[in-house]
């Protein structure tokens, strides 16, 4: 999958790439046991503060995202547990349709549509996998 | 005999005006004279106008430094000729780098005066998993290389029991004899090759760990074009040891009384001016088969970065946050440090030490 960055954005750097790699392993772009680069090369590619690239992965580690070891890396590994905070900002994206006005099923179709669209994407990814494998062994 | 001397100096003079007066269309598209433009702004008629100008003022850097040559020959009697031929590859040299630097603040005052940027989004893209990219070492060139290595330690190993104490270890300009050492300093040319080389591979095999970020508006394309400029740079960094191993067997052949004679050292030195010129030629050849072929089609408004804040006159990069030490030149061959690097500071001082002392040692030694 590709992160873009935008320095010039808002959002901190660390945050573009924290939220880019959560969307990724919900689409099956990423999944589990996946590499990710070390935070040296990732830092080299983007031309970034090795810093900024820690934090994302530390964050993502402290959420359940992520293992770091020192042996193979960054490695894509889900426990299956939320975030502490996740109901909090969960609560608060909800409150910001509802204060809105927007009927309750309105907003749970809006969250259906988007859980609909991860599952497709998931479905598309597996699919190319799939492909890429028999081509494997087509070779 | 002299003459070769000027020859070689004047050939190098004729190679570097062309590869200069060719360097704009081996740079990226969106790179022109060093400054980053987006790819929607490639044909402004500015651009078309610096290079028509930048183009003519190559080729007076490069007839100065043939007249500063031609000069040193009608002074062949005195002794300025040896300092004079050099002086008119550096007057080039120089003269080159400032008419770039003219063109690249040109262009920049007018990309920043009419704000090429306004309205675009500058982003940087990365793709992870990072594809695998393994260095490419061509076959080819790591065997002429191993041949010219072998050769040359092979003829050290074979002469060395024949030759006299003390040997001939440098000629001057006029091809006579004026160095003279112990006989095992007939090694030392096969070990400086053979470090040459080895750091050269090394620098090949460091290829796909340098930055691999993409281009938002072709991040496919970018991706081929990169791993296309690599395997060339991969092949240009093996041929050009192959190169200076070859000039280095000439050396070896010529201080190892291989070929006896003075003659011999003449004949092998005007070899020399071949060994540049098919260097140039392979420069050129490889530089032009990794080059982006064309700037990409955007359909979004998201561009690359504008990196130009952290380019000295285009020429020098400085960034503290960037963990790369190595970054890809923007006009020139090859790369250059990141002199916000604490290491590539380092690096860059003790080059620079290196270069000092070696130019002290030769007036030292030219002054006995």
């Amino acid at each position: 999958m590709l992160i873009t960055i935008e320095p010039g954005s808002e959002k901190a750097i660390y945050q573009q790439i924290r939220d880019q790699i959560v969307e990724g392993i919900a689409s099956g772009a990423l999944s589990a046991g996946s590499n990710l680069p070390s935070i040296r090369q990732l830092a080299t590619d983007f031309g970034i503060n090795l810093h900024t690239v820690n934090k994302a992965y530390e964050l993502l580690e402290r959420e359940g995202f992520l293992q770091l070891r020192r042996k193979t890396g960054a490695v894509i590994q889900p426990t299956g547990r939320l975030a502490d905070d996740w109901e909090a900002r969960a609560r608060t994206l909800l409150a910001e349709a509802y204060a809105q006005g927007l009927a309750a099923e309105e907003i749970l179709a809006r969250c259906r549509h988007l859980l609909e669209e991860f599952a497709a994407q998931r479905r598309a990814a597996s699919a190319e996998k799939e492909e890429e494998h028999s081509d494997d062994r087509r070779l | 005999m002299i003459v070769v001397y000027e020859l070689i100096h004047a050939v190098v003079i004729c190679l570097v005006t062309l590869l200069y007066w060719l360097m704009p269309v081996l740079m990226p598209p969106t790179l022109p004279f060093g400054v980053r433009i987006p790819a929607s702004r490639v044909n402004e008629p500015v651009i078309a106008r610096l290079l028509r100008r930048y183009r003519l003022l190559i080729i007076l850097s490069g007839l100065i430094g043939l007249l500063i040559i031609a000069g040193a020959t009608y002074l062949m009697e005195s002794g300025l000729t040896l300092w004079l031929a050099p002086l008119g590859l550096l007057t080039t040299l120089a003269l080159a780098i400032l008419v770039y630097y003219l063109m690249h603040r040109q262009l920049r005052a007018i990309k920043e005066g009419e704000d090429w940027y306004a309205g675009l989004r500058e982003v940087i893209v990365v793709e992870v998993p990072s594809s695998q990219e393994s260095a490419h070492l061509s076959r080819f060139w790591l065997t002429l290389n191993a041949l010219l290595l072998a050769g040359m330690l092979a003829i050290s190993m074979l002469r060395y029991p024949a030759l006299p104490a003390r040997i001939v270890t440098h000629y001057n300009a006029s091809s006579q004899p004026d160095g003279w050492g112990g006989k095992d300093q007939i090694f030392l040319l096969p070990l400086l090759a053979l470090l040459l080389s080895g750091s050269l591979v090394a620098l090949a095999l460091y290829l796909p760990h340098l930055r691999k970020s993409l281009d938002p508006s072709a991040p496919e394309e970018s991706r081929r074009d990169r791993q296309r400029q690599r395997r060339a740079w991969s092949d240009l960094l093996l041929s050009t040891a192959a190169i200076t191993n070859a000039i280095f067997l000439l050396a070896t052949l010529v201080i190892s009384q291989a070929l006896p004679g003075v003659q011999q050292a003449t004949l092998l030195l005007s070899l020399l001016p071949v060994l540049l010129v098919v260097l140039f030629i392979l420069i050129i050849f490889y530089l032009y088969r990794g080059r982006q072929r064309r700037a990409y089609e955007s359909h979004t408004n998201y561009v690359m970065r504008d990196d130009d804040r952290y380019w000295i006159a285009g020429l020098f990069y400085v960034n503290r946050d960037d963990p790369a030490l190595l970054v890809e030149r923007r006009f020139g061959v090859g790369w250059t440090l990141n002199l916000g690097h604490p290491l590539g500071v380092a690096i860059m001082i003790g080059l620079l030490v290196l270069v000092a002392g070696a130019l002290l040692v030769a007036v030292l030694a030219g002054s006995h």
